[in-house]
């Protein structure tokens, strides 16, 4: 057993997924200078731009969470490790997220209302007068390849880890070429003289923002308060939970089985049982792949108390 | 402006040299549009609101280069600097926001008659 929150089967994968979130960071910082140098009046660039700065706050708090996972040591003060700090990360990106785009959502809408016409001029570059419209193309288009790349190579991680922060960063990055087009929408549209289409495409990209905070959020929440494990990609219960509950419930019929989330781990607590002879490790109770076992850190038995006894 | 064939110009208080600099973007612009300049003498607030209204196509005068109206409309390029090094003068036009095709024509008007200044 290691001094730390983290198994010791996912240090390999957790040092890929470290290395990984450290390119997205690098890639996000380019993608938010290049949007950031082409701005302009329009709305749909400003709320992309800022999804894209918010792109940062999932890695990052990835990055401090895993640090703390693996180098933080159990202590008196702390005696469970740092294994729920991923959860609390997860819970303040998901906070982060939804806010900012209830606010893009509410700019995005009074533009639209007070009929605000953005306006996209030229630039000169390399002595030549240029519509700042193709560079805020050129500036989306390159926007939707690093997230998109990325998204790909973190889902698998995230699923191996089992780490819902890590997961939603996958799934923003995956989904962020629908903002791209949106954006892409926009821009053009300003092009054609649709002046509606830069606050439509700004509302848009602005939904897809709260859809991805409501939904980490629902998850963070249902961790925070000892709800059953939810499943990694939905607010579902978890199909792995499920699993330990029937295997549980199986082996102690009559026992009331309960399952929580800290962080990547599931926790057991089997109601009105005493434990079984010999003593045994909570991975024997790992009902599936024996790779996953790691997961179920903790089966306690809470024996009926003798009042209940005496009745049964 | 296409169906009328004019420019509707609001010229704010300026120096001669200024009105100079001021009469030649006009002219150019009426040469690009085929239109014909009107103008009006006017003071910044009404004529921006003008612009808003759809009443003007275009104000030429000197703005502080940090002027707070800069969201509320469309600044071109400067065709002049002034003023001190704290509170820069520019002699620049103003558009209504939005209208991009009539933006980025009296931009590349104001980039032929101060290239210099215009993309400094």
């Amino acid at each position: 057993m290691s001094d730390n929150s983290l198994p010791y089967e996912l240090r390999d994968t957790m040092r890929k997924a470290i290395r990984l979130e450290y390119w997205n960071i690098f890639w996000t910082v380019t993608v938010i200078v290049a949007m950031g140098l082409v701005l302009g009046q329009s709305e749909t660039m400003k709320t992309a731009w800022v999804e894209d700065t918010l792109g940062l706050v999932p890695p990052i708090m990835f990055l401090v969470a895993a640090h703390m996972e693996m180098k933080g040591e159990r202590s008196e003060r702390f005696p469970f490790g740092f294994e729920r700090v991923n959860g609390l990360g997860f819970f303040l990106a998901a906070v982060a997220l939804a806010a900012v785009g209830v606010l893009l959502l509410y700019n995005a809408v009074m533009a639209l209302a007070a009929q605000e016409h953005a306006t996209v001029g030229s630039v000169m570059l390399f002595g030549h007068a240029i519509w700042l419209g193709w560079l805020m193309i050129a500036a989306q288009l390159y926007s939707l390849v690093p997230p998109m790349i990325i998204g790909r190579k973190e889902l698998p991680l995230a699923e191996k880890l089992n780490d819902k922060l890590l997961h939603t960063d996958a799934l923003m990055n995956k989904a962020n070429w629908l903002t791209g087009a949106a954006g892409l929408f926009g821009v053009i549209g300003l092009g054609l003289g649709w002046w509606w289409a830069d606050s439509v495409a700004a509302a848009l990209i602005s939904v897809d923002v709260i859809n991805d905070g409501v939904k980490a959020l629902r998850s963070a929440t249902a961790e925070l308060v000892d709800g059953h494990p939810r499943d990694l990609s939905s607010v579902d219960l978890s199909p792995e939970a499920r699993a330990v509950a029937e295997r549980l419930q199986g082996e102690f019929p009559g026992a009331t089985i309960r399952l929580r989330e800290t962080g990547r781990l599931i926790r057991a607590e089997v109601h009105d049982t005493h434990p079984p002879e010999g003593w045994r490790h909570p991975r024997h109770y790992w009902p599936k792949d024996e790779d996953r076992a790691w997961r179920l850190a903790q089966v306690s038995f809470i024996p009926p108390t003798e009042d209940e006894s005496d009745r049964g | 402006m296409r169906a009328s064939k004019t420019i509707r110009v609001g010229l704010t208080q300026m120096s001669r040299a200024d009105r100079a600099i001021a009469d030649k973007l006009i002219s150019v612009v009426a040469q690009r549009t085929g239109a014909r300049p009107t103008l009006t003498p006017v003071t910044t607030e009404p004529a921006f609101a003008a612009l808003d209204e759809g009443r003007l196509d275009l104000v030429v005068g000197p703005f502080s280069e940090d002027s707070p109206w800069a969201t509320d409309v469309a600044f071109g390029p400067p065709l002049k600097k002034a003023g001190s090094e704290d509170h820069p003068i520019e002699v620049k036009a103003a558009m209504r926001n939005g209208e991009n095709r009539w933006i980025m024509l009296v931009e590349a008007a104001s980039r032929q008659v101060s290239p210099a200044v215009a993309t400094q």
